[in-house]
C-alpha cells in the first residue's frame, strides 16, 4: 500500500519537522532534551573524564616506575588509585555507554527520540554534578582514598574521618541514579518505540544486547545505592551497620558491593559485545551468523553475572562448598562468551570482510579481550586466586577484559559511526598509528604485569622495596603506559583534524543495513521524515525502496502538525503499531530538579542537614510540577498516523510507556528493598545474639494499625481507578483518593513512630539500625503514596483524568 | 609474533624473587605453581589459535566459492570447546584448594595467632611452655610440619600472604578466618599485606622463619627469657626513658597481651627486621627508625619523636637492644 506524500512534499515537510523539532540557544540549551544531543553530551563528557582516569593512571605509573619512589606521597597516591578506578568506571565507562544507547538506539529502532526525553536530561544532569562534586574533590585534595571499593571499616569515620568517603558515597549515589534513569529509559524505549513491524526477534542486536544491559542496570545498581546509603547513614549518624562492636558485618558491605560489582564488569562488556555485533554485519557484508544464539547467550550472561559477586571474595573466609559453587559459576560465563566470539568469527568466514579501521580495532579488541577472558578462567579457580588475589596479576586481567572488551570496541564504532554523526570521514593514517600504539603500548603495560603480581607486587601500594627485585618488570609497564597515552593523544589529534579536515563521508560508508544509516548525515534532529515499517533484520539490505519512501515522508508519520513531536510506539513484542506517543518539548524542569537534588547532596556532604532536607523538598516539588504537565483535559479522537491508519495517543492508551517506566523504576526500588533485607538477614546470621537481648516487644496493635492503614491505601487507590473507569460515580473516586491519601499518612505515621515507641536508639546496635532503616523506607514509601493520591486528586479536579485517560491512576495503582 | 617474543621472554625469565609466588617452598604454593604454568601455556595456545583464526578468516583470499561456516561451527566453538576446558580445569583445580582448608583442628597442626593492625603484624603463640607468648611482625614455626594460622584484624581489613608458601586469607574484624600452610625447607620468607588497608598499606610486610624443631624450640625460648616486666620496675639506664615515652604504647613483656596499641617490643632486638618488614635490624637503623619513623612510614600510627633529645633516645635504643 503507497501513502500518498505528505502536503506540499517532502522538502516541506522537512522544513516543517526542522522548526518543531528544533532546540533552543544560549542558555535555553539546558532546557534541550533531544536524544542525539542528550547522547552527545554523555559521550564528550565521559571521554573528557576518561583523559582524566588516564591522567591519573600516568601518576601512578611515574610513581611505580622505580622502588622507593618519592613523586606521590602515600595520601596523593592513595587518592590517585581510588579516583582512577571510580572516574573510570563510574564516570566514564557506563556513562559513554549511556551516551552511545541514548543517541543510537532511537535511530537504530526507527524511532524519532527515547520513550523519555526529560528523563535523559535529568539523568545527564546527575551524571554532571555528581562527577563534578567527585573531581572538585580531587583539586581540594579531600578526593576518596579508601579504593574504588570503598570497603569498611577503612572508609568509616573511624578510619577515614575526614570528607573524602562521604565524596565518594554521595558523589557515586548521584551518577547511579543518573545511570538507573537511563537504565529505565532504555528498558521502555526497547520495548515501545520501535519501528512497525520490528518484532523482537527482527531488532537489531543492539537492541537486545542494551535491553538486557539497562535491566541489569536496574537490578545491579541498587545494591550499591543501599549499601553506599547505609554507609553514609552509619558515618554521618552512627548507626553501626558494618561497625563489629555494635553487632554489625563488615562483610555485609563486601556482599552489597560485590553483588553490584559483578554485574557491573558486564554491564560493560555487554555493551562493547553490543558494537562489535552491531557493526560486524556491516563490516563482513553479511548478516550476522547466530543471530538466536548469541540473543540466548547475552540473556545467559545477564542471569549468569548475578550468581558470581562472591568470586571476588574469594579470600574472606567462606566455606570451601560455597566456593566451589561460585568457582564453577565464574567459568560457566565463560561459555556464552565463546559462543559470542565463534558467531563473529562464523560471520566473518562466510562475509567478504572491509579492512578498514574498525576492523583493525577490532581485531586488538579480539586480541586483548580473549587474553583477558582466559585469565578471568584462570582467576576463578579458587586456589589459584588465594595466590593471586589482590595483586598485580588481578590489575592485568581486569585490564585486558575492560580494556579489550570495551575500550577498543569502543574505538572501532568511534571510527565507524563518526560519517554518521558528523558527515566526515577520520584519517585511515593517524587511525593506524593511533591503534599501534595504543594496541603495543597496551601489552608492553598489562601483559608483564601479570607477572610483576605472580612475583609478589600487591595492589593498591604506592611504593615497593628495592629488595623485591620488581623494578625492571615495573619499569618496562611504565614505559608501555606512556606509549599507549601517546596513541590516545593521537586518536584525539585524529577526531579534532577531522571536524574541519575530514573527507566529507558517502551516504552509508560501511553499506550497513541498519535504519541509523538511513537518514542525512549529520542526522536531523527529528530523525526521520517517516517512521519505517520493517520486515527484516537489516531493513537497508532487504528493502532497498525504503530509504527513499522513509525520506518522501511516506511512511508512517510523516506528518508535522499541532507543533508535536511524534513518534511511534509498537506492541512490545510483535511490532504492531500501537498508538502514537507525543514527545515533551524542551523543558527547565530537569535541569530544575536535578539541581535541587544537587543541593540535597552538597547539604549532605557538608553535614548542612536543613540545606539537604530543602533540597529534597524543593525536588519532590519540581518533579510533581514536572509531572503536572503531562497528559491533556480533553478526550482526543485517534488520530491519523500514516498509511491508512488511526491511532489514539499515548495519554488515552493502555500500557504507555510510563507504565513502562515505573514499572522498571519498581524493579529497581524492590531490589533496593531486598537488598536491605538481604542486609537485616545476613547480620542475623552471623551474630551470636540476635535481636540483642535489650531488645523490648512492639505492642501489637501499632503493627496492625500500619497494616491496616496500608490495606487501605491500596483498596482506595484501586477503587478509585475503578470508580472513574465506571461512568456515573462522579464523586465516588474523590472519596476513595482521600482515602487513599488518608491511609498512606497513617501508614507512613505509624512506621516512622515503629522504632521510635518499638526498639531504642539506632545507635546502639545493628539490630535497631537495620529495623529503623526497615521502617524508615517504609515510611517514606507510604508518606510518598499519600503525596500522590493528593497530586492525582488535584490532578483530577483540573481534568487531566477521564474514565479514558486514567494513566495517572494506574500509575497510582501500581505504586 | 608478539605471543612468540612474549612467551620466549618468559622461558628466559628465573622468578626467585623473596615475595615470587613462582618459586614455591611449600606444598600448596608448590601445586598452584604447576596449575599456572599449565594454564598459563594452555591460555598462550588459545589466544595464538583464535588470533590466527580471525587473521585468516579476515585475509584469505576472496572467492565465491567459500560458503563459510554455520550454526555447527558456533556450537562446537562456543558451547563444546570451553565445556570441555573449563570442566577440566575445576577437577584438576579443586584438590589443592581442599588441601589449603584446614578440616579438623587436631594436634598435627602447629598453631599461631595472627592479628593484623594498622601497619603491623602481631604474633601470639598460644602455647610455649604452658603460657601465651608474643611477638610482632615476625613468625618462627617448624619446617615440614603443616602450620594452622588462626588470622583476625584489630582495626581495619588486612590480609595474610606468604607468596612461597601459599594462598593468602583476609583479616578482618569480628572474624576468626584459618589458614594451613607449611615450609618444606628451613630459611626465611616474606610476607605482605594484600589487602589495601590505609596509609601504609605498602610497608606493612612481615618475616616467616622455618626452623628444625630444636631450633625453633630454641628460638622460642630466647624470645620468652627477652621478656621484662614494665620499666618503671627496672633500673637500667633507659628505663625511665621507655617508661615515660614508649610505654603507654608497647608492652616489653611477652607472656602477657597488653591491648596496647603498639607492638610488644620483648624481642625486637633480635628480630631480622624493623618497621614491620622495611628496615635491616641493626644499631644504627635502630636509632634512625627512633627518630625518622615518621619519615620513613608517614603516616604511621607512633607519634613524632624527633625532638626528643639525641643522649634520650640513645639511652632508650640501648635499653631495647640490652638483655634483661
Amino acid at each position: 500500500m503507497r501513502a500518498p506524500t505528505p502536503p506540499g512534499g517532502p522538502v516541506a515537510n522537512h522544513r516543517a519537522l526542522t522548526r518543531i523539532w528544533s532546540n533552543p540557544g544560549g542558555f535555553g540549551r539546558l532546557k534541550v532534551v533531544n536524544h542525539g544531543v542528550v547522547g552527545k553530551r554523555f559521550l564528550v563528557t565521559g571521554m573528557l573524564f576518561f583523559l582524566l582516569g588516564g591522567l591519573l593512571a600516568m601518576l601512578m605509573r611515574a610513581q611505580l616506575a622505580t622502588s622507593n619512589n618519592a613523586f606521590l606521597s602515600h595520601a596523593a597516591y592513595n587518592q590517585v588509585f581510588t579516583m582512577h578506578g571510580t572516574v573510570m568506571m563510574f564516570l566514564f565507562a557506563i556513562p559513554v555507554i549511556e551516551g552511545i544507547s541514548l543517541y543510537l538506539l532511537p535511530k537504530l529502532l526507527g524511532a524519532r527520540d527515547l520513550a523519555f526525553p526529560r528523563l535523559s536530561s535529568f539523568g545527564y544532569f546527575c551524571f554532571l554534578f555528581g562527577g563534578l562534586i567527585l573531581v572538585g574533590s580531587l583539586l581540594f585534595g579531600v578526593a576518596p582514598q579508601s579504593g574504588w571499593f570503598m570497603y569498611t571499616p577503612l572508609s568509616s569515620s573511624v578510619f577515614s574521618p575526614g570528607v573524602n568517603s562521604d565524596v565518594w558515597l554521595l558523589g557515586v549515589t548521584f551518577v547511579e541514579i543518573s545511570a538507573v534513569a537511563i537504565g529505565v529509559e532504555i528498558c521502555a524505549t526497547v520495548l515501545k518505540l520501535r519501528a512497525a513491524g520490528m518484532a523482537l526477534h527482527k531488532m537489531p542486536l543492539f537492541g537486545w544486547y542494551m535491553l538486557v544491559t539497562a535491566a541489569m542496570i536496574v537490578f545491579g545498581f541498587p545494591p550499591l545505592i543501599l549499601a553506599s546509603i547505609l554507609l553514609e547513614i552509619e558515618r554521618a549518624f552512627d548507626w553501626p551497620f558494618f561497625a563489629v562492636d555494635r553487632g554489625g558485618d563488615p562483610l555485609l558491605w563486601q556482599h552489597l558491593f560485590w553483588l553490584f560489582g559483578h554485574p557491573e564488569v558486564y554491564i560493560i562488556f555487554l555493551p562493547g559485545a553490543a558494537l562489535v555485533s552491531t557493526m560486524l554485519p556491516a563490516l563482513a557484508r553479511r548478516p550476522i551468523v547466530g543471530y538466536t544464539a548469541i540473543v540466548v547467550s547475552v540473556i545467559a550472561t545477564g542471569f549468569i553475572s548475578f550468581a558470581l559477586w562472591v568470586h571476588h571474595m574469594f579470600t574472606v573466609g567462606i566455606p570451601h562448598l560455597a566456593l566451589a559453587f561460585f568457582s564453577a559459576a565464574s567459568m560457566l560465563v565463560a561459555i556464552p562468551t565463546a559462543v559470542q566470539f565463534f558467531a563473529w568469527i562464523a560471520t566473518l568466514w562466510s562475509g567478504r570482510p572491509v579492512l578498514r579501521l574498525p576492523m583493525l580495532y577490532l581485531f586488538g579488541f579480539l586480541a586483548i579481550f580473549v587474553f583477558g577472558g582466559l585469565t578471568g578462567v584462570m582467576v576463578a579457580l579458587v586456589p589459584f586466586d588465594w595466590q593471586v588475589h589482590d595483586t598485580h596479576f588481578v590489575v592485568a586481567h581486569m585490564h585486558y577484559v575492560l580494556v579489550g572488551g570495551f575500550v577498543f570496541p569502543l574505538l572501532a564504532a568511534i571510527y565507524f559511526w563518526l560519517p554518521q554523526v558528523t558527515g566526515r570521514m577520520a584519517s585511515e593514517r593517524l587511525g593506524q598509528w593511533a591503534f599501534w600504539l595504543i594496541f603495543i603500548g597496551f601489552n608492553v603495560t598489562f601483559f608483564i604485569m601479570h607477572f610483576t603480581g605472580l612475583l609478589g607486587m600487591t595492589r593498591r601500594v604506592y611504593t615497593y622495596h628495592p629488595e623485591f627485585g620488581l623494578d625492571l618488570f615495573n619499569l618496562i609497564s611504565s614505559i608501555g603506559g606512556f606509549v599507549m597515552t601517546m596513541g590516545f593523544a593521537l586518536f584525539l589529534l585524529d577526531l579534532l583534524l577531522h571536524v574541519r579536515f575530514g573527507e566529507p563521508a558517502r551516504r552509508n560508508p560501511w553499506g550497513a543495513g541498519t535504519l541509523e544509516w538511513a537518514m542525512l548525515t549529520p542526522p536531523p534532529l527529528y530523525n526521520f521524515a517517516s517512521l519505517p515499517e520493517v520486515d527484516s533484520r537489516a531493513p537497508l539490505w532487504d528493502q532497498p525502496e525504503l530509504a527513499g519512501a522513509m525520506a518522501g515522508g511516506r511512511q508512517f508519520l510523516g506528518i508535522a502538525r499541532h507543533n508535536w513531536q511524534e513518534t511511534l510506539a509498537v506492541h512490545a513484542v510483535t511490532g504492531e503499531p500501537d498508538y502514537i506517543v507525543i514527545l515533551p518539548q524542551p523543558s527547565w524542569w530537569p535541569f530544575a530538579s536535578a539541581v535541587a537534588v544537587g543541593v540535597f547532596f552538597v547539604g549532605f556532604l557538608f553535614s548542612f542537614y536543613w540545606l539537604a532536607a530543602a533540597g529534597a523538598a524543593i525536588a519532590v516539588m519540581l518533579f510533581l510540577r514536572w509531572g503536572w504537565d503531562n497528559g491533556i483535559r480533553e478526550d482526543q479522537p485517534k488520530l491519523a498516523a500514516g498509511r491508512g491508519i488511526e491511532l489514539l495517543r499515548h495519554d488515552m492508551a493502555t500500557g504507555a510507556p510510563g507504565w513502562w517506566g515505573l514499572a522498571f523504576t519498581h524493579a529497581a526500588n524492590a531490589t533496593l528493598l531486598a537488598s536491605l533485607i538481604f542486609g537485616y538477614f545476613f547480620l542475623w546470621l552471623v551474630a551470636e545474639v540476635w535481636p540483642p537481648p535489650a531488645f523490648i516487644d512492639v505492642a501489637a496493635w501499632l503493627p496492625l494499625t500500619v497494616l491496616a492503614a496500608m490495606a487501605g491505601g491500596a483498596l482506595g487507590a484501586n477503587r478509585a481507578l475503578a470508580a472513574m473507569t465506571t461512568a456515573g460515580q462522579d464523586s465516588l473516586w474523590l472519596v476513595w483518593l482521600l482515602l487513599a491519601a488518608a491511609a498512606g499518612v497513617a501508614a507512613a505515621a505509624g512506621f516512622f513512630a515503629l522504632p521510635i515507641i518499638g526498639i531504642g536508639a539506632p545507635t546502639v546496635h545493628a539490630y535497631n539500625a537495620t529495623v529503623t532503616a526497615l521502617a524508615g523506607y517504609a515510611g517514606l514509601h507510604t508518606a510518598l503514596a499519600a503525596v500522590w493520591s493528593l497530586f492525582a486528586l488535584l490532578r483530577v479536579k483540573a481534568g487531566f483524568l477521564s474514565p479514558a485517560r486514567t494513566l495517572d491512576l494506574q500509575l497510582l495503582r501500581l505504586w | 609474533m608478539i605471543l612468540a617474543a612474549a612467551a620466549a621472554l618468559v622461558a628466559a625469565c628465573s622468578f626467585d624473587q623473596p615475595l615470587s609466588t613462582l618459586d614455591p617452598a611449600g606444598p600448596a604454593a608448590s601445586s598452584i605453581a604447576g596449575i599456572w604454568w599449565v594454564m598459563f601455556w594452555g591460555s598462550l595456545a588459545i589466544t595464538a589459535g583464535m588470533l590466527l583464526l580471525g587473521l585468516y578468516v579476515a585475509l584469505r583470499p576472496q572467492t565465491h566459492k567459500s560458503r563459510g561456516v554455520g550454526r555447527r561451527f558456533v556450537v562446537l566453538g562456543g558451547l563444546v570447546f570451553p565445556g570441555v576446558v573449563v570442566i577440566a580445569l575445576l577437577i584438576y583445580g579443586f584438590a589443592p584448594g581442599y588441601a589449603l582448608v584446614p578440616h579438623d583442628d587436631d594436634e598435627q597442626f602447629f598453631r599461631v595467632e595472627i592479628v593484623a593492625h594498622q601497619w603491623w603484624w602481631e604474633v601470639i603463640y598460644p602455647d610455649v611452655g604452658g603460657a601465651p607468648l608474643l611477638d610482632a611482625n615476625e613468625i618462627h614455626v617448624p619446617v615440614g610440619r603443616p602450620l594452622l594460622f588462626v588470622v583476625t584484624g584489630a582495626d581495619v581489613i588486612h590480609s595474610f600472604w606468604v607468596p612461597k608458601l601459599g594462598g593468602k586469607i583476609d583479616a578482618i574484624p569480628g572474624h576468626r578466618n584459618r589458614i594451613v600452610l607449611q615450609a618444606d625447607a628451613t630459611g626465611v620468607y616474606r610476607g605482605q599485606c594484600s589487602e589495601f588497608c590505609g596509609a601504609q598499606h605498602a610497608r606493612m610486610g612481615f618475616h616467616l622463619e622455618a626452623h628444625e624443631p630444636a631450633a625453633l624450640e630454641a628460638r622460642l625460648q630466647r624470645l620468652a627469657s627477652r621478656s621484662r616486666p614494665h620499666p618503671r620496675d627496672s633500673d637500667l639506664p633507659g628505663a625511665r626513658g621507655f617508661a615515660e615515652h614508649c610505654a603507654e604504647c608497647h608492652s616489653i613483656d611477652a607472656r602477657a597481651r597488653a591491648e596496647l596499641p603498639g607492638p610488644n617490643l620483648a624481642g625486637v632486638a633480635d628480630r631480622h627486621r624493623l618497621a614491620a618488614g622495611w628496615l635491616r635490624n641493626d644499631a644504627a637503623m635502630l636509632r634512625h627508625w627512633l627518630r625518622d619513623h615518621q619519615q620513613i612510614k608517614p603516616g604511621n600510627r607512633m607519634p613524632d619523636h624527633s625532638h626528643l633529645e639525641p643522649e634520650l633516645l640513645e639511652q632508650i635504643a640501648e635499653f631495647l637492644e640490652q638483655a634483661p
